[in-house]
């Protein structure tokens, strides 16, 4: 059994009432990298209340660290097409003093 | 225009430590989720702007173009945010896992896994949408590179070249802005800019530039519900209403079908009075009579409609030949003694004879309403008279009639259905938005088993300026509280739209918006999670002003046990804030320096600005109360105050129901005095 079946099978049988988290995984498994594979299996095999509490803990300074990437990505892109937008404007007017200097 | 260095430098972000330290709560990942996404879907739009126009496959790499040192870094960030976006719901999804294993302690925590994987679902199908739309309109493109925007025959005009006109000169005086000069070379193939007088040039009517990236339209997003039963219920726009179609009946579950079987009708329906037959054939004469609206609305077959061409007919029909009378309106009901309530509102805007008639006679206004209950849609037509119920029925009515009116080989109709609705599901925002209204909504079941919803309202619309017959953005409120009495959602997943919704509403200054806030507010109070109420009585602050402040402290009231932290959270966003500090703003620092004790504090405060604010009725009772506290008694005895105290006494019964310790403090004192000076 490949471990994408083997995970699926897995969260139908732990989460036999929870079919839309399962119906999640079902549409999204394949997106996810092997890493994440092997953490969700590591999830749904471990019995221990504590390890899960740590890996819950993690995985919220990781969306954490994640938001502020993503805040840092924001604010550099914003600012490349604001530089850019400035330079073409400069461009345009340049060329436009030039056109107006040629039809003097 | 702002300057990129110091837009840059005006960006400060958050370190990752007082972020962590804020995370304290699944609440708070819910809240950071929607962030992100927020985020990266905004960025995702504006890479869409610079990179839209050249293919660009979903790994991020821009594959045609590419080739200005900006387009590789534009592609490289495309292809990090994309990344990202991946990550953060990979690391939510598995954060949810988590949480559903270790919930168990209360049901919050099961709601908020049912939360989280709503919004992942629901991000996971925006994706796939945009996705298909994007290829889509890559195809589109890639068959048109070679097109210039407005170049289409008959859009074009001649220009004859005058004395002094420059490329850029006419680009100025016809487009309004002369970057467009380009434009005009690349259209004329030109090889120069110089153009001599007399020369003739192509120019399109419409023209825009392509170097700067072109705004997206502003329309409203889809949004997509998925029901406890995982069905997906869609609302769109009208103009988005395009649902996949089939002719044959498709079997729905039965309790999605809950949206459309039993719809609301309040009283003797007009519908159920009619005869669909007599009224198939008025419906036939009238567009014999009219065909302008068939015309109007480019509708080319009427037995092979669409669900948007039936349904837009059908609400025009209603409206051209509904002519409305506020009759219905002005009648309010009848009292306990059996007496006729007439509601003035309505009664003004009819002719002064027929006003006079009813006020000498209100009992007329009932047994006219009565008849217009029971009567038929087709002979109410010609009656002229009617409030939004017979619009309702009307639209639900001929759209039935049109329905019908297919050929069954290949209906289009045949999955369409409308519903009357009206706003007395959801009793909090009805006040605020729509009172006593009812509307039509239209369900289509598609190929998939899904919903797609478009909610109309003829009423409305025969008033507005525009015609604008589409009410999706603001009835789905409405909408979703029906959802949720008939059981298809839950209570955590209609917040949890709402409050999506709030979101794209936000700074719209609505009544609407703030009525929303108000409910989802409501809701955190009953389910005790404070914090997040008064987040939203925030928001209702924002909104609103220092009106909004007064209907926040107000409801605030509900959160007794939280009152000290809460007002402490309250003051110190006021202290921050630019808005005008009033009377009731100062009044109420002024209470909460009383309720901890400090009323020394809770005197100065009052007195601060005092001779250019004066002070409110609020804050003389706390005033007095605070003077008495720390014993000023001469203050008040000898006069100081003589007014204030005797305002205070004289008003105390409904000053009593907001200051209760105050009132009790100052009665106790100089309560039992009639005539204290």
């Amino acid at each position: 059994m490949d471990k994408n079946q083997e995970i699926l099978k897995l969260l139908k049988t732990k989460f036999k009432d929870r079919e839309k988290l399962v119906q999640f995984f079902v549409d999204y498994l394949d997106k996810m990298t092997d890493e994440d594979k092997n953490q969700l299996y590591f999830l749904l095999t471990s019995n221990d209340p504590k390890k899960i509490a740590e890996f819950r803990k993690e995985k919220e300074e990781e969306l954490g660290q994640l938001f502020i990437d993503i805040k840092s990505l924001d604010a550099k892109s914003r600012k490349l097409f604001l530089d850019h937008n400035e330079d073409q404007d400069k461009e345009e007017e340049e060329k436009n003093m030039e056109k107006l200097l040629d039809n003097l | 225009m702002v300057n990129a260095e110091t837009f840059s430098n005006s960006v400060k972000l958050e370190t990752a430590d007082t972020l962590r330290n804020k995370l304290s709560s699944a609440k708070d990942i819910v809240d950071l989720y929607n962030k992100a996404i927020d985020l990266l879907s905004k960025m995702e739009r504006n890479f869409g702007n610079v990179l839209g126009n050249r293919r660009r496959d979903f790994d991020g790499k821009v594959t045609v173009g590419n080739n200005t040192e900006f387009e590789r870094k534009a592609g490289k960030y495309n292809k990090k945010m994309l990344e990202y976006k991946d990550s953060t719901v990979t690391t939510t999804a598995l954060y949810v896992v988590a949480l559903a294993f270790s919930f168990g302690k209360s049901n919050v925590d099961e709601d908020l896994v049912d939360t989280l994987v709503d919004e992942l679902l629901l991000t996971q199908q925006v994706s796939k949408r945009q996705l298909e739309k994007e290829l889509l309109n890559n195809l589109g493109n890639s068959e048109n590179t070679q097109q210039v925007s407005g170049s289409k025959e008959g859009d074009i005009n001649r220009y004859e070249v005058k004395k002094g006109d420059t490329l850029s000169k006419i680009a100025q005086k016809l487009y309004g802005d002369w970057r467009l000069y380009r434009k005009i070379k690349e259209i004329n193939g030109l090889k120069s800019d110089v153009i001599k007088v007399g020369q003739i040039l192509k120019l399109p009517k419409n023209l825009s530039s392509s170097s700067k990236p072109e705004t997206t339209k502003n329309t409203e997003p889809i949004i997509e519900i998925t029901t406890n039963d995982r069905n997906i219920v869609r609302f769109s726009t009208l103009e988005d209403y395009n649902p996949l179609t089939s002719p044959q009946r498709i079997v729905v579950a039965d309790d999605l079908q809950k949206l459309w079987v039993n719809d609301d009708i309040d009283s003797a329906a007009n519908l159920e009075a009619t005869d669909l037959g007599r009224l198939k054939n008025w419906v036939l004469k009238f567009l014999e009579f009219n065909p302008n609206i068939l015309k109007e609305t480019g509708i080319k077959d009427i037995y092979h409609l669409s669900p948007k061409e039936a349904i837009i007919l059908a609400s025009k029909i209603t409206m051209r030949r509904l002519e409305f009378s506020y009759l219905q309106g002005a009648f309010g009901g009848v009292d306990a003694e059996g007496h006729v309530i007439i509601d003035s509102k309505y009664l003004n805007e009819l002719p002064e004879a027929q006003r006079a008639k009813y006020i000498a006679n209100p009992s007329l206004l009932q047994e006219l309403v009565k008849k217009i209950d029971n009567m038929p849609i087709d002979q109410m037509f010609f009656v002229k008279e009617g409030v939004c119920r017979n619009y309702g029925d009307a639209v639900k009515g001929v759209f039935q009639v049109l329905k019908d009116m297919q050929e069954a080989q290949s209906s289009q109709l045949a999955n369409t259905y409308c519903a009357r609705i009206n706003s007395y599901h959801s009793p909090v925002l009805r006040k605020q938005i729509v009172d006593k209204h009812l509307w039509n909504t239209f369900y289509t079941v598609n190929r998939s088993g899904g919903v797609d919803t478009l909610v109309i309202d003829a009423t409305w619309a025969d008033r507005d300026e525009n015609g604008n017959l589409d009410y999706s953005s603001e009835r789905f409120l409405f909408n979703i509280a029906k959802m949720r009495e008939i059981g298809l959602i839950t209570e955590a997943q209609q917040i949890a739209q709402l409050e999506r919704w709030c979101r794209e509403k936000k700074n719209q200054g609505s009544k609407s918006y703030s009525a929303t806030c108000l409910f989802i507010a409501d809701y955190y109070v009953k389910i005790g999670d404070n914090e997040r109420a008064v987040d939203f009585y925030f928001e209702l602050l924002d909104d609103r002003g220092m009106k909004g402040l007064y209907e926040f402290a107000r409801e605030y009231k509900m959160l007794d046990g939280d009152v000290n932290a809460g007002m402490d959270r309250y003051i110190e966003k006021m202290k921050s804030d630019t808005k005008p500090k009033d009377n009731f703003f100062i009044d109420c620092c002024a209470n909460q320096f009383y309720r901890k004790g400090l009323f020394r504090e809770a005197a100065d405060k009052i007195f601060e600005g005092e001779s250019e604010r004066g002070v409110s009725p609020y804050g003389e009772v706390v005033l007095i109360a605070s003077l008495i506290q720390i014993k000023e008694f001469d203050d008040i005895d000898k006069g100081a105050f003589q007014d204030d105290l005797a305002y205070v006494l004289g008003s105390q019964g409904w000053l009593q129901k907001t200051y209760p310790n105050e009132m009790a403090v100052i009665l106790e004192r100089y309560g039992a005095k009639n005539n204290i000076f």
